[in-house]
């Protein structure tokens, strides 16, 4: 599938992926455990590797969300109220080098057309940008208390990276406490529809005849109605007096109940092909239970497998997550999600004036396509024979 | 032999590489052949020897990934000019005259004859087209010409074959209905790249008879790949075996087979007499061939010839002992006839 | 093949209909009762309204009685008379509500996919010919992003451009000012081709970057082929020998996407008319989630799948019709 990843095999077919390494690297090379083998194929997809790196990134974003986000999510800036973003620069309007990056200070001015006072950016202000500084006190996961936080200006002036919403809540350490959510909700959905995927598909694939039959009817039944109407109709059958934790959970789990179908499909065509193999015939001849034989000899022979289905299936569930939180039936406030933030964003008055209000979408995409390289690029090297689809 | 105007292709010197990664694989390694009009010349080696590769070179159908370092290919035919061959080598593998010249001089057909047809193109589109890019002729005049080309190549029912698809055939059949769609653009030069090695040997022997026959009837030269010795006794003038991407040995079939000389050549006749003892599918000689990354230096063959001599074989290249003006073979043994020769 | 074709379309009658039993299963979920809540927002409005009115109202909408009972009416006056059912909220059937709106829906689809397979394939075909190219590593990527952009985000964008240096009526809407509410003529259905191809791009983005990975994929695999060789080796020139064989064989595996790229236009659909503010069924399908009014919700959500599942069905005949492997039953 992904091509851009994959130059050596589709260029020479009759080759092994072998690579040019000389002899007696080779020898390691071959003789090397499967996971190392994987790891070294995984290793040259420079996208998958770049993917990677980006999610490490965003989950260690996401787990210290207090303190990488200058500000609570819920704390609110009675100036700065749909304020511009505050880009640090190393090189001023005047030309002048800084280091470390400056930020311009704030001051409003009146919007001719509105005639209404609007923060701008004060370019004659510069504030330097500082690591670990103080600023405002909190709990780190409710257990840890400190006031220290990654980034911001010593003259304790708030610092809004991305700007501000229309309640003057800095848009940034939002996004940062999103991240948290969003993530969470992704990897529960995934983990629910990986067992329902698992169990089904392994059912499916490994008895096989009429059941097979049955389970496949059904999922193509489930598959042939469009996911995101579906999800709203569920989402909206969630009672509106429920609180925002439970909402959070119920649409977690609707996600997850939606999303099995794809891995359960290719749980089961990846048994079939197990299935055929000689050493699962032998154990099989050999009289082994069937519990025996999926947990002992199956299960271990497709565990990258696994990883890469799972890897694939994020994207959709955080999207579908964005789309519902976007449109209202998703999560609720005060939980906020990257959707929830986006909720803000319909009113295409605020988004011509201040676009900034978009910006959670950025790490909505950054997270897909990190998700999809890494997916693309383990694929890659756990099965470099797999059919491209 | 003949004289220098029987000559129909002459390769010289031709190396043809593939480039994978910062690898260089050499599959074919500075070889020189000719092939005479109205001659079979066979082409033995085992898997990897390059056997292949020397047919995609002459008909310029390399993979991307291949280059052609050196060498000649000229074809040797009296037109465009009377006199003056067509280098291959030179022109350019999309120019219009090489797409002319495939087909048009020099057809090819493959070891898998299902997959080298279309799978959603009836058989007789397949001829037709090539029936049109070398023949003047309508579009009604073709299709006549493609059912009586099936009558030719032994297909029975060829009014209602023309217009079936390759997996309505069965392989023997389909086999024919690609030796039909070579000659359709009445080739001076057929390339048949193991066209048996996928068909039970009654198929087999049917293919070899109809090629035979054909071949007696145009005149057309063939150059027969093949790593089984068997098959090639039945039908080869001259052979050649090819070891590692190099001619180790070349003769006429009388001189390989009753006067083998390469020890290469002795293990792969040994093995066809064991295989047909055995009933065995596929002959093999001892040892493992050597992977194309690892070539051994010296003579290529030393890991697996029972006859090496240590420090010479993996040392330095064989030189070439000529027994007669058709029978030489590179092997150190005959370092006299070499010596004689030089 | 007309045996294959009316099995085909056997089948595709029972997949609707075991979709809708889910479907009206799922509407048919939600706790408390719908009688109850019609009376309330009646409430509100002024009126007042007794228990015995609650009562006529259930009666009316027929919710007294079981629910496969209920199914069945519905189904029933769904296929006799085309009536979906009556909307709560509007107190009228859903299919006034909704007619005009769906053609416009399905319209809006099939012009996505045209667009989507016009753009995928010779861009597909470019890329892989290309291999490795400048070109084909943009191509790539854009169809990366092309994935990973949610394309209620898109639509945004392309508001926000509309609002800030277009004018403004270009974007949102499918009709200019004039036609809004002009009954069909021609000048109406030019002025809406117009309008369509906005939201056309927006609701193919995915689908045209997958349907590009897709052929770009499956036209790598088939240039390798021996048939592909073959042809060149009886002097196909190069340019005619991609176009008709493999080109025309990477045809089949597009083809077989048909069904799930509509599948994924029409779940993008309501969400992207939603933000553009389309006159389609997008906007009715929120505004009666929002109502609860669950039986208008479930026919639209069965009338996306439907037109998914018809799609199915046509790319399924189209498949067989293409490969004579699957007419003659040789591959599944
Ligand atoms: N497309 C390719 N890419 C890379 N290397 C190749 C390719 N085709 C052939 N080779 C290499 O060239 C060498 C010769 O291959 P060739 O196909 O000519 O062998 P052959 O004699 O025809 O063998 P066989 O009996 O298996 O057909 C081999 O070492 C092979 O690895
Ligand atoms: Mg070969």
């Amino acid at each position: 599938m992904v091509d851009l990843l994959r130059r050596n095999r589709t260029a020479t077919p009759q080759t092994s992926p072998v690579s040019s390494r000389k002899p007696p690297r080779q020898e390691t090379f071959y003789t090397a455990s499967q996971w190392r083998l994987i790891w070294w194929r995984f290793r040259r997809h420079r996208l998958a590797v770049v993917g990677t790196t980006v999610l490490i990134i965003l989950i260690l974003m996401a787990v210290f969300a207090d303190f990488v986000a200058p500000l609570s999510p819920t704390s609110r800036s009675t100036t700065y109220v749909l304020g511009p973003p505050m880009i640090p620069v190393f090189i001023d309007d005047e030309g002048e080098f800084h280091f470390p990056p400056i930020i311009y200070g704030v001051t409003t001015e009146r919007n001719e057309e509105t005639l209404r006072r609007e923060p701008k950016l004060d370019t004659s202000v510069e504030r330097p940008l500082h690591f670990f500084v103080e600023g405002e006190p909190y709990r780190l996961w409710g257990i840890i208390e400190s006031n220290i936080h990654l980034f911001g200006t010593p003259d304790g002036e708030p610092l809004h990276l991305l700007g501000t919403d229309n309640l003057g809540r800095d848009i940034f350490s939002r996004t940062v406490f999103a991240l948290r959510v969003s993530l969470s909700v992704g990897l529960a959905g995934v983990f629910i529809s990986f067992v329902i995927g698992l169990v089904i598909g392994g059912i499916s694939g490994y008895f096989g005849g009429w059941i097979d039959f049955f389970i496949q009817r059904l999922i193509e039944l489930i598959m042939s109605i469009p996911t995101l109407p579906l999800w709203m109709t569920l989402a909206a059958i969630v009672p509106r007096d429920w609180n925002a934790l439970q909402s959070y959970f119920a649409i977690t789990i609707l996600l997850g109940l939606l999303g099995w179908t794809g891995l359960a499909r290719d749980i089961r065509s990846k048994l079939i092909s197990l299935r055929e193999e000689d050493y699962i015939v032998a154990a099989q001849l050999g009289g082994s239970s069937d519990w025996r034989i999926i947990t002992r000899h199956m299960l271990p022979a497709f565990t990258s497998y696994i990883i890469v289905a799972i890897s694939l299936a994020f994207p959709g569930i955080i999207l579908g997550e964005t789309a519902l939180s976007f449109l209202g039936f998703g999560l609720r406030p005060p939980v906020v999600s990257l959707g929830v933030l986006l909720e803000g964003g319909q009113n295409i008055r605020t988004i011509a004036q201040s676009l900034w209000v978009l910006a959670p979408t950025i790490f909505v995409i950054l997270i897909v396509l990190a998700f999809s390289f890494m997916g693309d690029g383990l694929r890659d090297a756990a099965d470099p024979y797999a059919e491209q689809r | 032999m003949g004289a220098e105007s029987d000559v129909l292709l002459k390769v010289e010197d031709l190396r043809v590489t593939f480039g994978i990664e910062k690898t260089v694989i050499t599959a074919v390694d500075g070889i020189s052949f000719d092939v005479r009009r109205g001659q079979i010349l066979g082409v033995v080696g085992e898997s990897g020897s390059g056997k292949s590769v020397t047919g995609q070179s002459i008909l310029r159908i390399l993979p991307k990934s291949a280059t052609i370092q050196h060498g000649s290919i000229r074809l040797f035919v009296d037109d465009p000019k009377p006199g003056d061959p067509i280098e291959i080598t030179r022109l350019a593998p999309n120019s219009r005259q090489m797409e002319r010249l495939r087909g048009g001089r020099i057809a090819m057909i493959f070891q898998e004859p299902m997959a080298s047809f279309s799978p959603v193109h009836t058989i007789g589109n397949q001829i037709i087209e090539a029936i049109l890019l070398h023949r003047r002729m309508s579009k009604a005049q073709a299709r006549q010409a493609a059912i009586s080309l099936l009558e030719r190549v032994g297909i029975a029912n060829p009014g209602r074959r023309v217009d079936q698809y390759a997996f309505e055939l069965s392989g023997g059949m389909r086999q024919r209905a690609m030796i039909a769609i070579a000659l359709a653009g009445q080739p001076d030069l057929l390339i048949a790249d193991e066209p048996t090695t996928a068909l039970d040997v009654t198929i087999q022997a049917q293919i070899l008879t109809l090629l035979k026959t054909i071949q007696a009837e145009t005149g057309m030269a063939i150059i027969f790949i093949t790593h089984d010795l068997g098959v090639i006794a039945q039908l080869a003038d001259e052979i050649v075996v090819m070891y590692l991407g190099k001619i180790v040995e070349r003769g006429t079939k009388y001189e390989i087979f009753d006067h083998p000389k390469h020890p290469y050549t002795v293990n792969l006749l040994d093995a066809v007499v064991r295989h047909e003892n055995r009933g065995q599918r596929l002959a093999t000689i001892p040892g493992k061939i050597p992977s194309p990354y690892e070539r051994p230096a010296g003579c290529a063959f030393h890991t697996r010839c029972t006859r090496k001599i240590n420090g010479v074989c993996d040392q330095a290249l064989p030189p070439t002992a000529h027994f007669s003006a058709t029978h030489t073979a590179d092997c150190v043994l005959y370092v006299d006839e070499a010596n004689a020769d030089a | 093949m007309l045996r294959m074709t009316v099995t085909r379309f056997i089948t595709m009658l029972i997949t609707l209909l075991l979709v809708s039993v889910i479907v009206f299963f799922l509407v048919s979920l939600p706790p408390g009762d719908f009688a109850e809540s019609v009376a309330l927002s009646r409430t509100i409005q002024g009126e007042r309204v007794t228990e015995e009115d609650v009562a006529l109202i259930r009666i009316r909408l027929g919710l007294d009685r079981p629910l496969g009972e209920r199914y069945l009416y519905w189904m029933e006056n769904i296929i006799t008379e085309g009536d979906f059912g009556m909307s709560f909220r509007y107190m009228t059937p859903v299919t006034d509500v909704i007619g005009d709106r769906m053609g416009l829906t399905a319209l809006l689809v099939v012009v996505t996919l045209l667009f989507t397979y016009a753009i995928a394939i010779p861009v597909g075909v470019f890329s892989a010919i290309y291999q490795y190219s400048l070109a084909d590593y943009i191509i790539t990527f854009l169809g990366y992003i092309g994935l990973a952009v949610p394309n209620f985000l898109m639509a945004l964008v392309l508001l926000y451009f509309s609002v800030t240096t277009l004018d403004v009526s270009g974007v949102g809407g499918l009709f200019s000012p004039e036609y809004q509410d002009a009954p069909w003529s021609l000048g109406r259905l030019i002025d809406l081709i117009g309008h369509l191809w906005v939201p056309a791009v927006v609701l193919g983005l995915s689908a045209t970057a997958g349907g590009i990975r897709v052929m770009r994929a499956t036209m790598l695999d088939e240039l390798n082929r021996l048939y592909v060789t073959a042809a060149r080796a009886r002097g196909v020139p190069s340019r005619r020998l991609i176009w008709k064989y493999p080109v025309r064989i990477a045809l089949n595996p597009i083809v077989s996407t048909i069904g799930w790229n509509l599948r994924d236009i029409a779940s993008g659909a309501p969400i992207v008319a939603i933000v553009l503010n389309l006159p389609d069924i997008g906007p009715v399908f929120l505004q009666s989630l929002l109502d609860q009014d669950m039986f208008l919700a479930g026919t639209l959500v069965l009338y996306l799948s439907f037109l998914t599942i018809v799609g199915t069905f046509v790319s399924d005949v189209l498949l067989a019709w293409l490969d004579p492997r699957i007419r003659y039953g040789v591959v599944k």
